[in-house]
């Protein structure tokens, strides 16, 4: 009788949360591409991938992108659910060169509001590098996280 | 015992009711997904020029006119005039900048001619980067070394006339380098 009693709540509490699984993948990076930094400044890269800058920093020819991102529900015919993206806050993510950093701020997300259509959607996600005067030359990387809560 | 187990079962079947009717009127739960992405830049040194040597055609009398020429190795040639014992040499500049970057080289902005108060011998330059005896056409393009520099030879032409007047005569190369 106990028994019965525990497998019947279980059951009930089970039916309750089955939901189609939702992912977020990355797809791409968020490339500011080649500098001189001289005498400083930013590089600001749109969720739409234009590169531009402030004060005197030179920006040259080099592969620009900015980060993109595939949020999906994995149900085709999902429209109209909400795919709101967290960024990360200001002064948590920085590059490195191995023995320099530079900051990445104001980031920035495309398409806001963000909805699947299909069950997916593509992410952009844009930033701000800050250069100080004569930064150390090298290839600098990091990584940063974004979160998707799906309504 | 029978009665007990009776009476035990039915606060269960209350509850049971209770908790059905709970999880009926709950709205749909929220879900959220996390990813990472790398994030690059790359910083390269400043591209700059500076001039070694100049470009020096030398010392010599006309006789019938013709051209001067000083190669990307400094070596003179010419024709209708007499060359006078004097210095002469190829231009030459120093790049310096990224390891192994590739860059172009322009010399727009350089004198048409050579010029002495009001007389003018046209100019045309010639240029390599391993001052190989190059006498006609320009390099446009570089690439540093390992190390991030590159020389760049420049040699060139005058035109003499028959009756170019004699005197000393200047102009200037302008040459620009610029990372691509």
């Amino acid at each position: 009788m106990n028994h019965l009693r525990l497998l019947l709540a279980v059951l009930l509490l089970g039916t309750g949360c089955v939901q189609a699984k939702q992912t977020l993948t990355n797809n791409g990076s968020l490339a500011f591409g080649r500098f001189v930094a001289g005498t400083g400044g930013t590089i600001t890269v749109s969720p739409a991938g234009l590169r531009t800058q402030t004060g005197g920093v030179i920006l040259l020819p080099s592969t620009v992108s900015a980060a993109t991102f595939t949020a999906s529900d994995n149900v085709a015919k999902d429209a109209s659910i909400g795919c709101p993206v967290t960024l990360p806050a200001n002064g948590t993510v920085t590059l490195s060169n191995g023995t320099s950093t530079m900051a990445v701020d104001q980031f920035t997300s495309a398409p806001v509001p963000c909805t699947l259509s299909g069950g997916t959607r593509q992410i952009a996600v844009g930033a701000t590098l800050t250069v100080a005067p004569n930064q150390a030359r090298g290839n600098y990387s990091g990584s940063f996280s974004v979160t998707v809560n799906f309504q | 015992m029978f009665n007990k187990s009776i009476a035990a079962q039915r606060p269960f079947k209350l509850a049971l009711i209770a908790s059905i009717a709970v999880l009926g009127a709950a709205s749909a739960p929220s879900f959220a997904a996390t990813a990472s992405a790398t994030a690059t830049a790359n910083i390269v040194t400043p591209i700059n020029v500076t001039k070694t040597t100049d470009l020096a055609f030398g010392k010599f009398v006309v006789t019938t006119g013709g051209n001067v020429t000083i190669d990307t190795a400094g070596a003179r040639t010419f024709t209708g005039v007499t060359l006078l014992t004097s210095t002469t040499s190829a231009a030459s500049f120093a790049v310096t900048g990224e390891p192994n970057a590739t860059y172009t080289i322009s010399t727009a902005g350089t004198t048409a001619n050579l010029t002495s108060g009001a007389n003018t011998m046209a100019l045309t330059l010639a240029s390599d980067l391993n001052a190989a005896g190059t006498t006609t056409g320009n390099v446009a393009t570089g690439t540093l070394s390992a190390g991030g520099t590159q020389n760049i030879y420049v040699g060139g032409s005058l035109a003499v006339a028959a009756a170019q007047p004699a005197g000393a005569y200047t102009g200037s190369i302008a040459l620009a380098v610029d990372y691509n």
